[in-house]
């Protein structure tokens, strides 16, 4: 076997430009999507994203299923939080459809949500750590993420993927004793919280490896579309559940955290703390849930016409905004959807402004505490 | 929200308010760039999406701009339409940079051509000559039958089940 030299693309009397590519599999990027890097010695000085690996032809799937049918496509868009994507399709399909859901629906999709959201921020601290070299917390995060998969198995039938909303509600109720075992799961994580705080933010290591690494500022992150909790890492306090509540949010009493460093560490720690606040959420949601009906009847899927309109509707997620904009023609299928991944504008187009001049160790670092998610950009 | 929509329309401009925080502007095409420049300056500073619709029986695409203002918690939804026989569209990339891969990615999936825009070179598909593929005119079914032939599950005797439409 013959080993291909890397390309060499540039030479100045210093150092050689190198052609180097980040992806489509490599421990420091999640999912299939590579960055090509032009390396001048360590630095990087040019990225070219290269999207298309992963993509699925989602939008036009999608317009030749029936409404209902589409749900079990579209949890595949974003791979380690894909509630978010059957609540946002299910809510504009309900408000096109002037379809009201019950209160105790409401309360039973926050849930799912918050219970979604902890997940991923437990599987972005894998990230973290797997991207520093601090081994030990993906093994810790990833085994109590399995602990709140464990409960979406008991609640829905799937572990990763629930496909367990339903335009008028959620396909079914919740079991008895579920709330009770959601309560002991409570417990248990806020247990673990210090033990993490140990571990991964007092570490001295990983302070001097995330500190002033990718710094944003808070003009930046507006400019750039950039949302959820690396807009408030920045210092921007906007938060769709506290600025425009759908749900039950305005229901709930919580906090938003801001950090406002706009690094990486000030990511990390972001995450870190957004999940003490969902975590105060599923706390209220367990003691406020009203009884009632799961979901209201909506016609014969075969039958189920939405009326012609567009709508965007928005769930803010564990990585930002993630929107669905839906049009109908008034048929039993969607004429049009189109599909906001967070990631899209800070994986596809900021990188190549804030890589630049970066240590090729600090890119996956970036990556990951951005939490950059290919799949729901190459969708 | 109301004074935004009141100022669209003294613009001479279609606005309506959407539910509580949102409001849709259309705009012919050559005023999307002073009305994106406008909403801009009045806080809608974030841009969330840009998004095409092809309406095939009335021979048009539809973009979708939409921003957002963090300050009054709105959003505005800026549409606007282009004939399709001939999709040309000025680049808002003097606007917001991010436009480029929004615009690039509509480029590559419905064709249409945007103007003042560097790169629109291929994105996310590779090689690819047939239509491009969001447009409601390419047939998914009919490309990959071309494309890959059906073979039939020998062993067991398993027929391919006939296709049903929903209509």
């Amino acid at each position: 076997m013959e080993l291909r030299p890397l390309n060499v693309s540039n030479t100045n009397n210093k150092y050689k430009t190198y052609e180097l590519f980040i992806g489509p599999n490599h421990p420091g990027i999640s999912g299939n999507f590579s960055y090509v890097l032009d390396m001048e010695g360590h630095k990087v000085a040019n990225v070219t994203p290269d999207p298309g690996l992963l993509h699925r032809g989602f939008e036009k799937l999608m317009e030749r299923r029936l409404w209902t049918q589409n749900l079990a496509l579209i949890p595949r868009i974003c791979v380690p939080e894909p509630d978010v994507n059957e609540v946002a399709y299910c809510m504009g399909v309900e408000h096109l459809a002037g379809i009201e859901i019950p209160k105790h629906a409401q309360y039973i999709r926050v849930i799912v949500l918050e219970m979604a959201r902890i997940a991923a921020f437990l599987f972005s601290f894998s990230g973290l750590g797997g991207s520093t070299g601090l081994y030990t917390a993906p093994n810790w995060s990833i085994g109590d993420r399995d602990y709140v998969l464990d409960l979406f198995e008991w609640l829905t039938g799937g572990r990763v993927y629930h496909i367990y909303q339903y335009p008028g509600g959620v396909k079914n109720d919740i079991p008895d004793g579920w709330l009770d075992k959601l309560s002991e799961l409570l417990d248990y994580l806020e247990s673990r919280l210090p033990e993490y705080d140990n571990l991964i933010f007092r570490n001295p290591i990983l302070q001097k490896r995330t500190k002033g690494v990718g710094y944003i500022p808070a003009e930046e992150a507006i400019e750039n579309g950039i949302t959820g909790p690396n807009l408030r890492a920045s210092g921007v306090k906007w938060d769709i559940r506290k600025a425009q509540p759908y749900l039950v949010y305005d229901e709930l009493n919580f906090d938003i955290p801001i950090t406002g460093e706009g690094d990486a560490f000030a990511r990390a720690l972001q995450r870190r703390l957004e999940l003490e606040e969902s975590i105060k959420i599923l706390r209220q949601c367990v003691k406020q849930i009203p009884d009632g009906p799961y979901r209201v009847k909506i016609p014969n899927p075969f039958q189920f016409r939405v009326p012609a309109g567009a709508y965007y509707s928005k769930v803010e997620s564990s990585k930002g905004e993630f929107g669905y904009y839906i049009v109908s023609d008034g048929d039993v299928k969607p004429y049009r959807v189109y599909v906001r991944g967070p990631s899209y504008s800070a994986g596809l187009y900021y990188a190549n402004k804030i890589m630049r001049g970066m240590r090729i160790e600090d890119v996956p670092v970036w990556i990951h505490t951005m939490d950059i998610c290919p799949p729901d950009f190459d969708r | 929200m109301l004074k935004h929509v009141e100022i669209l329309r003294n613009m001479k401009l279609e606005a309506k308010p959407l539910g509580d925080w949102e409001f849709e502007v259309s705009v012919p095409r050559e005023r999307v760039a002073e009305v994106l420049s406008y909403l801009k300056s009045t806080g809608f500073k974030t841009f969330i999406h840009l998004a095409c619709v092809d309406w095939i029986d009335e021979e048009e695409f539809e973009l979708v701009y939409n921003l957002e203002s963090y300050e009054d918690a709105l959003q505005a939804v800026v549409k606007t339409r282009i004939p399709r026989n001939k999709p040309t569209m000025e680049s808002m990339m003097s606007i917001w940079g991010l436009c480029q891969v929004y615009e690039r990615e509509i480029h590559e999936f419905f064709g249409v051509e945007f103007i003042g825009n560097p790169n629109l070179k291929p994105f996310f598909l590779e090689n690819w000559m047939d239509t491009p593929p969001l447009r409601k005119d390419f047939n998914t079914l009919a490309y990959s039958e071309e494309l890959f032939e059906f073979k039939e599950d020998e062993t067991h005797g398993i027929k391919a089940p006939e296709r049903i439409e929903y209509k």
